[in-house]
């Protein structure tokens, strides 16, 4: 038998805390103990990356992630983007470039956009490209989620929403 | 199942050596956690260098080596200035291994101690004449990365043993180094096969002063070839000679048939990158050349 152990992250800016045996993984805790349930998992492999959030601000598959190496670190799921009104720049441009069918994957991948735009503001396509290869998507063919990031970083509004 | 986090390699190392427990190290745990999901690896306790500044580091020392902490994350290295400057070959490898999140979290030092054939870091390393230093509370002692490896997820660690250190040599003179590797997916999938080398060139630029090729993800385990020294040391270069000595190295190979590829096309895959790598590292040591006859 071994004692379960106690851990304190913090998880959208909220410190959170939970009783966890030493090999469970991050996705687990999020979604099972905290409710965090925008956090999807898939594969378990590291190859889909539908369960990719940030660790630190690195985006990390939380599929392979011990929970204990989230411990007194800093966890930022797809819950904690958007403001009280707006959504997040990255999910407004996802939205308005239908960069999503089925919708499995975004989390995911919006994460791994906020990690690449974080470290690289202005990528090139093939920044995108290279930063999402992560993260698989099955409906969508890419096109429109390259070019919503693109948007995001560019800071380009839709027609529609005009203005400011 | 226990878990430690010790502050400082020697607890690691005290932690390691106690008997009782079943102990395994965990670095990033991109390897780990699945063989413990999988039942394949049952540790009783699991002692955890992930977060040990002491392992993160990329220096290079007074006889020009670079020396990497094991636990170093493969982004760092790829994103390492010193690394890029030094071994761009290593930090290009580094690129294309995985994805963002795999080397966010994965480890050079863990890739290693898995020993997965198909792992990336291990031929091009092998190809650099890589050695690693191995830590216990008995003291520390340094391995070539060709006795490191001894089988199918096997290497030469004693169980009260930690990977501390990767040490690549100072490049030769005249010398350039290439990584290849085929794939289904342009990245994350592990490679069918990888093929790296180093070629080193005489003070003419023309002829080969060194050659070491080596070959990964066909067999058990990653595999410096015997034929590339003797076959190109002291030849002058040409893109036959290169071809022909691409071949020799896959006839040589260990390949295995298995559902992602028959053992003829692994064979004929690792010729082709062969020949791709050798031209690449060989492009490289004429352009590390060229100031020095001009």
């Amino acid at each position: 038998m071994s004692a379960l152990l106690p851990l304190r992250l913090t998880v959208n800016g909220r410190t959170r805390e939970a009783l966890v045996d030493a090999g469970r993984s991050l996705v687990d805790v999020l979604r099972d103990d905290l409710g965090l349930t925008g956090t999807k998992v898939n594969c378990r492999l590291g190859e889909c990356g539908t369960c990719t959030v940030l660790l630190d601000g690195r985006n990390v598959h939380a599929c392979l992630t011990l929970a204990v190496h989230a411990n007194g670190r800093n966890v930022t799921t797809i819950e904690g983007l958007a403001g009280e009104e707006r959504l997040h720049p990255i999910q407004q441009a996802f939205v308005e470039h239908h960069a999503l069918q089925c919708g499995y994957c975004t989390p995911g991948m919006i994460l791994s956009a906020k990690a690449l735009l974080d470290e690289t503001p202005r990528p090139t396509r093939r920044e995108i490209q290279h930063g999402l290869t992560g993260n698989l998507c099955r409906c969508t063919g890419y096109e429109q989620i390259i070019e919503a990031v693109a948007a995001a970083a560019h800071g380009v509004r839709s027609p529609k929403e005009g203005g400011s | 199942m226990e878990y430690v986090e010790p502050r400082s390699l020697s607890e690691a190392c005290d932690a390691l050596s106690d008997e009782r427990s079943d102990a395994k190290v965990l670095a990033g745990g991109v390897a780990l956690s699945i063989m413990m999901r999988w039942g394949l690896v049952k540790p009783g306790r699991l002692i955890s260098i992930r977060y040990l500044e002491e392992l993160r580091y990329a220096r290079v020392d007074n006889h020009q080596a670079l020396r990497i902490g094991a636990a170093t994350t493969h982004r760092e290295i790829e994103t390492s200035s010193l690394i890029r400057e030094q071994q761009p070959a290593l930090a290009e490898m580094e690129r294309r291994l995985a994805s963002v999140q795999v080397r966010n979290s994965g480890t050079l030092g863990g890739n290693l101690c898995h020993a997965d054939s198909a792992a990336d870091p291990a031929p091009l390393l092998l190809a650099l004449d890589a050695s690693v230093v191995l830590a216990s509370v008995r003291g520390r002692r340094t391995l070539s990365l060709k006795e490191f490896f001894r089988g199918y997820l096997t290497t030469a660690l004693a169980p009260d043993e930690i990977l501390a250190e990767i040490v690549i040599p100072a490049q030769p003179p005249r010398s350039g180094a290439a990584y290849m590797k085929h794939s289904t997916r342009n990245a994350v999938d592990f490679p069918f096969a990888g093929v790296a080398t180093q070629v080193s060139l005489s003070t003419d630029a023309a002829s080969c002063a060194g050659a070491r090729l080596a070959v990964g993800a066909v067999g058990p385990t990653p595999r410096l070839s015997e034929s590339i020294p003797r076959l190109l040391d002291g030849r002058l270069l040409s893109e036959p000679v290169i071809g022909e000595a691409a071949t020799a190295a896959s006839l040589e190979v260990e390949v295995a048939d298995d559902a992602s590829g028959s053992a003829e096309y692994r064979r004929h895959l690792v010729a082709v990158l062969a020949r791709r790598a050798l031209t690449q590292a060989w492009e490289r040591a004429r352009a590390a050349a060229a100031p020095e006859r001009s």
